[in-house]
């Protein structure tokens, strides 16, 4: 019919109609968008951490020698560097205005872990301290294992699948905790010289990481085909055999190496994507430019007074307040990737809305850390 | 007004400002790296760090 033609109450109806159809066209090319973001995602994750273990177990030192220049940097990058990126955080206006509502997780304990490390290396004598590194680790293992849950649930959420049930979560955990439990029995793969006399234990871990990544496997097959994408499925895969280098190798830097650099690159990557993410474009590049520096500059401040174990007592407060930092980088995130709080789930759907907006709404349960 | 501030409306000598800041960071991100990769092997531990002490 010519225009001329049309009704005048039919001519609304029909821009409507047209309306509405660019609005689902513009919404169905957005959520395209969005998964294809998400699913990028998801396999430089898988990529990064594939990678890490390949090439910690490739160009591991034997024994105690040291690592060649490339396997040091890439642990820089993956231990002191992402530590440091935390720092960056803090330059965000919503990070600062949430860090001053909770004052004591994100501004007074990490202050309080840097004092108490500081007074704790300075007292006690490098000896004793070596003790107290045994249980800092196990507190960083379980922290590496908690963002493996963390992004399997941010996994199973890109994809589309379900969130992960109670008993598939403590799959994760407790191969993570069986992992660091082998840790302790052999602190010498944590470069350790101290004997706490826990080797039975370490045969007993290993069987308890069985234990879990047989649990773990049953579980995911027990998923209906359509709950278990593909990517889901790698991403649980790796969180199930984050830990099991403990076990097969003697190496510290085949061993735990792997999982350092894994852990480090995951979390670069995520916060790289936030830097890169949301408003002003303008910005966007200085805040690269900020985050990288922030990692460089405080990575290398954290890896030089790292070595600061056995000075005098000056020199080993420094050291202390190296290890109270990096506790306080473990505090700070398993607060602000806590996606079961409003604002870490505001503050990802803000920078990274491709990750939060491609499957149905989170269960309570779905943290990063 | 800061040149940090997330304000589409920043005036013409901000973003100069900021354009020159950004220009001035990532030469220095990138002359870090370069410098350290170069001149600096880290002395780094397996886990991190000085490796336990």
């Amino acid at each position: 019919m010519p225009p001329e033609l049309t009704s005048t109450r039919d001519r609304p109806a029909d821009q409507d109609r047209s309306a509405d159809r660019d609005r689902s066209a513009d919404r169905d090319r957005s959520a395209d968008r969005d998964r294809s973001l998400a699913r990028r995602w998801l396999w430089t994750t898988v990529a990064l951490t594939a990678g890490a273990f390949v090439m910690a177990a490739a160009f591991a030192p034997s024994g105690s020698a040291a690592p060649d220049r490339g396997l040091a940097w890439v642990l820089f990058a993956g231990s002191s560097a992402h530590v440091a990126s935390t720092g960056w955080l803090y330059t965000l206006r919503d990070v600062r205005s949430y860090a001053a509502n909770r004052p004591w997780r994100f501004i007074r304990v990490p202050v309080l872990l840097m004092i108490a490390g500081a007074a704790a290396a300075a007292t006690l004598t490098p000896a004793a301290m070596t003790w107290l590194l045994l249980p800092f680790f196990a507190w960083q293992f379980f922290h590496f294992a908690k963002q493996n849950l963390g992004l399997t649930a941010l996994a199973a959420k890109t994809a589309g699948a379900p969130p992960l049930r109670t008993a598939e979560r403590r799959a994760l955990i407790a191969s993570g905790l069986a992992g660091t439990c082998g840790l302790m029995a052999r602190p010498a793969l944590l470069q350790l010289r101290i004997d706490p006399g826990l080797g039975a234990l370490f045969p007993l871990s290993a069987a308890a990481m069985a234990g879990a990544v047989a649990a773990g496997l049953i579980l995911l097959a027990r998923r209906a085909p359509a709950q278990r994408p593909r990517g889901f499925c790698v991403m649980y895969l790796i969180g199930l055999f984050f830990s099991v280098p403990v076990f097969v190798f003697a190496s510290p830097y085949a061993a735990v190496g792997g999982m350092t650099i894994a852990h480090g690159m995951q979390y670069l990557l995520l916060v790289s994507l936030v830097a890169a993410g949301g408003p002003g474009e303008a910005g966007r590049a200085l805040r690269l430019a900020v985050l990288g520096n922030v990692a460089l500059i405080g990575g290398a401040v954290l890896a030089v007074t790292s070595h600061l174990h056995s000075g005098g007592p000056a020199v080993r407060l420094v050291f202390g307040a190296y290890l109270g930092a990096v506790l306080a980088h473990f505090v700070v995130d398993a607060g602000l990737w806590r996606l079961r709080d409003p604002f870490p789930r505001a503050f990802l759907a803000r920078r990274v809305p491709y990750l939060i907006r491609t499957a149905p709404a989170i269960s309570s349960a779905a943290d990063i850390r | 007004m800061s040149i940090f501030a997330e304000d589409p409306a920043l005036s013409r000598r901000d973003k100069v400002r900021r354009t020159v800041l950004t220009i001035a960071l990532i030469a220095a991100f990138l002359g870090g790296v370069l410098l350290f990769a170069l001149v600096i092997a880290p002395d780094i531990g397996a886990a991190g760090g000085c490796g336990g002490g």
